[in-house]
């Protein structure tokens, strides 16, 4: 077992109220395997990511256990926390606009890596960097090194901050959405090349992501996250063919498929997620929810086992609908 | 990158041009005619039409407006910038041999100022919201508003009065003696960078903080740098670059504050010779004093806008 989240919690203080960004979820990601967490805006995806290397701002509160290669994360010195970021575990950032310091040249920020963590010198690291370029398909490597960010297509940024995350080998790597910002055709390139390095390396991939259509070809599993909560977690067959929770249900049926009868609505889900500021007392989706019943509104449901591959968190679903 | 430079270039060309119109268009336009003050002073009471329009023509003054502004310009341009009326030395001598002592000022004034002000703008943001982030909050507008003269009376009561450290007053030039010289510039130095120490420290807090929230800060982290290697490598260059700027703006708070400190610590500078000339009403140095300062502050942050374009790669590769 590479990594075993259990019970982690991100909790932001603001002056009024606390939010649960995260709220107790569980889950463990084995050597070279790809999770998805799937979830829309404010659902707490990018906050858990974030969570698994501490990167959330010093005023939250992280509670739980994060077991990366034997070591908790969460309670782990400053030193061994900065020995494992870039090292161990590395990210790519959702915005390749923003994600990469405008001053400094792409050479420059792509070696950091060798430089923080071998010890190597910047001639050695720049070879290094070159070759990282072609690898993620860059052409012209060399005189890339020597532009700007802004000197670069979105697309070329993304595929500089893969070559980053894959620079030392980490065992992990965490991509935030890594293709929401760029065009699709573009989108589908980078997921695929990102895919082949990973398994390549053998580098397990947690793929966060709000767009089940992509998800679909590039996880083992799917984890479903509502207002902070995992609401199911299957295999990729499992949850497609299978789908238990009506969020999930509803998440479906509102991808378009080009296979689908062209006359076909689609169908979206009704009304918006909770306020995570003040959540309601029972299930999140409790007011969303076409199947909901009277034990709904009064408690949480918790996750529960249908089988091996599959688990969800639905009082109607255990109920037999 | 040249054609940035041009535009820079003409734009400081043409303030300079407007700003020389409304200084030879202040000269005229004050009431008094100094043709027949020089008259009167000199005949006594009532002077024939005929002799005030003899001096008249003798100094250009009967020729249109226009004419006089471009013989006035071409003159200044060639180095004849009029006799002073006070003194009857020539203005552009009078100039050169106090240049070296309030440039002087100038430097170790901007110097300090950035000195003070950017640790204290680098701490603030770094340990933002903290105590100390507030205690140099508050010591920047300080700085800032404290007034010049103020400032000075205070400090000379401190420092010549009771303490008997610092001579209140008078200039001791370099060649003379390196220990007096520095002595004596050091009260005005402290006071005429305190403003400029205070501009920086704030736009620096304000610039840096901007740049930590960045995302690419967090991409930093990501890759295992601890937070001072952060500051260092990510923060500082980015958030530094524009501040750059405000150092043509505190040079222009050093050169409003030297009149004021040079009249006030005697200090045989440009800024007193200015204040000299204006209480006595002596017209070509007022004019060379008031268009040197012009040319001052657009040289500066013409120079300021250039390195800017240079540092900053954004704006390098754009023009």
């Amino acid at each position: 077992m590479l990594l075993q989240v259990s019970n982690l919690r991100t909790y932001f203080k603001t002056r009024s109220s606390l939010v649960k960004a995260v709220d107790d979820i569980s889950f463990e990601l084995d050597q070279g395997q790809t999770l998805s967490i799937v979830g829309e805006s404010g659902s707490g995806k990018t906050a858990a990511a974030l969570s698994l290397m501490r990167l959330i701002p010093g005023s939250a509160q992280l509670s739980g256990k994060i077991m990366f290669e034997d070591q908790d994360i969460v309670t782990m010195g400053r030193k061994a926390l900065f020995g494992l970021r870039g090292d161990k575990i590395a990210m790519v950032f959702q915005d390749p606009m923003t994600a990469l310091n405008p001053v400094l040249t792409i050479g420059e920020q792509l070696i950091e890596p060798y430089l923080i963590h071998r010890k190597m010198n910047r001639k050695q690291a720049f070879n290094l960097g070159i070759a990282l370029l072609q690898k993620v398909r860059i052409q012209d490597a060399e005189k890339r090194m020597h532009c700007y960010p802004h000197e670069l297509s979105g697309g070329m940024r993304q595929r500089v901050m893969i070559a980053m995350a894959i620079a030392l080998h980490p065992p992990l790597i965490i991509a935030d959405e890594p293709t929401t910002a760029l065009d699709v055709s573009i989108a589908a390139e980078l997921l695929e090349l990102l895919k082949s390095i990973t398994r390549e390396q053998g580098s397990a991939l947690l793929l966060i992501t709000h767009n089940l259509g992509i998800v679909a070809r590039y996880a083992d599993k799917v984890m479903i996250m509502y207002a902070g909560k995992i609401v199911e977690k299957a295999s990729k067959v499992n949850l497609y063919q299978k789908p238990q929770h009506p969020y999930t249900q509803g998440l479906l049926a509102s991808v378009p498929k080009i296979s689908a009868d062209t006359g076909k609505k689609l169908t979206p889900i009704p009304g918006n997620p909770p306020d995570l500021a003040t959540p309601p007392k029972g299930c999140a989706f409790y007011d969303r929810c076409p199947f909901k019943i009277t034990q709904c509104g009064r408690n949480v449901p918790k996750l529960t086992k249908l089988n091996d591959d599959h688990e969800v968190a639905c009082f109607a679903k255990e109920a037999g609908r | 990158m040249k054609r940035y430079i041009l535009k820079r270039l003409l734009y400081s060309l043409l303030t300079l041009w407007l700003t020389s119109m409304l200084i030879f268009a202040i000269a005229r336009i004050l009431p008094g005619d100094p043709v027949q003050g020089v008259v009167m002073a000199s005949h006594m009471g009532a002077v024939d039409n005929n002799v005030i329009e003899g001096i008249r023509a003798q100094f250009g003054l009967n020729q249109p407006l226009t004419v006089q502004y471009l013989i006035w310009v071409k003159n200044f341009i060639s180095g004849d910038w009029g006799v002073s009326i006070a003194s009857g030395e020539k203005v552009f001598d009078m100039f050169m041999k106090r240049l070296p002592i309030t440039f002087e000022l100038f430097v170790c004034s901007v110097l300090w100022s950035m000195l003070i002000g950017f640790p204290c703008g680098i701490i603030s943001a770094v340990k933002h919201g903290d105590f100390i982030d507030r205690l140099l909050s508050a010591g920047a507008v300080l700085g800032l508003s404290l007034p010049v003269f103020w400032e000075g009376i205070i400090l000379i009561y401190l420092f010549s009065v009771m303490l008997h450290i610092l001579p209140p007053s008078g200039f001791v030039p370099f060649s003379d003696s390196i220990k007096g010289n520095l002595l004596s510039i050091a009260m005005p130095t402290f006071i005429m960078g305190t403003q400029g120490a205070g501009l920086i420290a704030r736009y620096v807090r304000s610039s840096l903080l901007e740049v930590l929230g960045q995302d690419f800060i967090r991409t930093a982290y990501a890759k295992g740098y601890s937070e001072i290697e952060v500051l260092l490598r990510h923060a500082l260059k980015p958030a530094l670059l524009p501040v750059a700027t405000v150092a043509g703006l505190t040079w222009g708070y050093v050169t409003a504050g030297s009149f004021i400190v040079e009249y006030m610590f005697a200090i045989p500078g440009l800024g007193r010779m200015g204040v000299n000339a204006i209480f006595s009403n002596d017209f070509p140095v007022i004019q060379a004093t008031l268009i040197i300062v012009a040319i001052n502050i657009l040289a500066v942050n013409l120079l300021v806008d250039l390195q800017y374009g240079y540092l900053d790669p954004r704006i390098r590769v754009q023009s």
